[in-house]
């Protein structure tokens, strides 16, 4: 299949598909893309320039694709397809780079807070303590935001400790819990059923409503977790 | 103020919903029927706008402080203000003190029942329609319970009052009833799917699963297994037709969750999510493949009905 490419999905929305694999260059130039229409959605134009762009009324980015809705009153799905196309091949090809700064999330893992630490260790015939020493040395990035309100999906997680979801989700995960699944990190933002490994539990202040961006990462972000009994 | 007396099943205050905050994971939510809120809410007088109350199903007694217009649209139940049966499709006096009862649904799935000036929640990112799953907006992030005291927005005056009796055109109700199939465009990911799988959705009826909710609609019929399990999740939007593994389709509605991985076959055009919301469990629904011209002439057919209703 070759990429870009733009589907309909619906009569008010299109999905622009970068590519089909999960890594990081795809998913930062996906943010780039939702960067630069939502700075068109907002910021003044010259005269008759891609006014389409302004149709524009959500952007949701996806691992590889960014999900665009429109108000077709004011864009029809074809040239805001071309519009799209055309900032797509105006937009650098940039090699995704870590910043020196992420943010810092503070997390005790294991015991009560961490009750898969001790599988995801036997699971690679580690020790729990090598389990966060590798989950706290990576930076990650927030491929999208999804599953419920504020809930980041984090990679790429080191293969050394990667593991299956549960096979039986549980019912109810703390707000809070940091889980594994495969070569994804991720933060429950509330209490929910869930079925990735919890190793670890941090604060849970990442989804506010009264606030405005209500959720304190964004798609794109870096983030480090940081072990607090280590501190 | 409004007393909430009985709430009746998963009754909650509901806008148009919320829009622009997808990349944070919260949902459009608002109806699942926006047409009918949108009549009940010009029945009364007032704007597209003002947040009005949602019924799952029927059971709702309410009591006004003050006189005001009441409306009652979208599924149709046995009505009475203070005993006297009164009319569905219409603006309806209620002097101070009296109680509206909201009896058994007779047709349909999703009610609303707006009054002159709005129910008055606090906006909360940018909506008053009540988020369930995320615990906010509408009445505390919350379904109502008895006892409840909603504000209303202001007392309507006598001329405003001089809408009682106002009903909606019957062609706006034919909408509901003309037993039409429910128009789709294909895509975006119509190639992972057989000929034979898009061959039998369109051909055959599915039927509304117990479990549909305000998140989604299950239909059970002929699988439409897609050839790839799972893709890597992406945005999506309320009218996704989804195919799981086991190919029964899951069609996105209202609170649909922002992102997902399972292939969409198709999408359910605009002008026609008010009607598929109203299907209840055990009802038949049929597809039709429409283009993109064929979709936007259906939207300026139902928003050209509903101005009518000016």
């Amino acid at each position: 299949m070759a990429f870009p490419r733009v589907c309909p999905m619906g009569d008010a929305a299109l999905l622009v598909e970068l590519g089909d694999r999960i890594d990081l260059a795809t998913n930062a130039r996906v943010h780039a893309l939702a960067r630069r229409l939502d700075a068109r959605q907002t910021d003044e134009q010259p005269a008759g320039q891609a006014a389409d762009l302004r149709a524009i009324s959500s952007l949701t980015p996806g691992y590889t694709s960014l999900l665009v809705t429109y108000d077709p009153a004011r864009a029809g799905a074809d040239e805001l397809t071309a519009s799209i196309l055309r900032l797509l091949d105006a937009l650098p090809t940039v090699p995704p780079r870590f910043t020196a700064h992420p943010i810092e999330i503070p997390t005790r893992y294991g015991g009560e807070f961490g009750p898969d630490l001790e599988f995801v260790a036997r699971f690679h015939g580690i020790s729990p303590q090598d389990v966060i020493r590798i989950h706290t040395g990576a930076t990650y990035q927030v491929f999208m935001i999804g599953f419920v309100p504020g809930y980041p999906y984090l990679g790429i997680v080191p293969a050394a400790i990667a593991v299956p979801r549960l096979e039986t989700p549980r019912r109810a995960v703390p707000a809070g819990s940091v889980g594994l699944a495969g070569q994804q990190t991720g933060i429950y933002p509330r209490a929910s059923p869930g079925g990735w490994r919890i190793i670890g539990r941090t604060d849970p202040q990442l989804f506010d409503p009264t606030r405005d961006p209500p959720a304190r990462l964004r798609a794109g972000d870096q983030v480090r977790f940081v072990d607090i009994e280590a501190a | 103020m409004l007393e909430i007396l009985e709430p009746g099943f998963l009754t909650t205050v509901q806008d148009r919903g919320r829009g622009g905050f997808e990349q944070y994971g919260v949902t459009r939510g608002g109806a699942m029927d926006v047409l009918a809120l949108r009549a009940a809410n010009r029945l009364v007088g007032n704007g597209d706008d003002e947040a009005a109350l949602e019924l799952a199903a029927g059971g709702l007694r309410v009591r006004g402080s003050s006189r005001t217009l009441a409306a009652v649209t979208g599924a149709e139940y046995e009505l009475a203000i203070d005993g006297r049966p009164v009319p569905a499709h219409t603006a309806l006096l209620m002097r101070a003190g009296e109680t509206l009862s909201v009896g058994a649904r007779t047709r349909g799935g999703y009610g609303y029942l707006a009054f002159a000036g709005g129910i008055e929640v606090p906006r909360v990112l940018g909506a008053r329609a009540t988020d369930l799953r995320g615990g906010f907006g509408g009445f505390e992030g919350r379904a109502l319970r008895t006892g409840d005291r909603l504000a209303v927005g202001r007392t309507p005056n006598d001329r405003a009052l001089e809408r009682a009796g106002r009903t909606l055109p019957a062609h706006l109700v034919e909408y509901y009833r003309a037993g039409l199939p429910i128009r789709i465009l294909w895509g975006p990911h119509d190639e992972f799917f057989s000929e034979d799988a898009r061959a039998a959705f369109i051909r055959s009826g599915y039927t509304v699963g117990e479990h549909s909710d305000r998140m989604g609609m299950r239909l059970a019929g002929p699988p439409i297994a897609p050839r790839a399990g799972e893709l890597l999740s992406c945005g999506l939007v309320r009218g996704a037709v989804q195919a799981p593994p086991d190919g029964q389709p899951i069609i996105l509605q209202a609170d649909c969750q922002t992102t997902g991985g399972y292939p969409i076959l198709g999408t359910v055009v605009r002008a026609d999510q008010a009607r598929l919301a109203q299907k209840r469990p055990g009802e038949i629904v049929r597809f039709a493949v429409v283009s993109a011209d064929e979709a936007r002439a259906a939207w300026d057919a139902v928003e050209r009905l509903l101005n009518e209703l000016l």
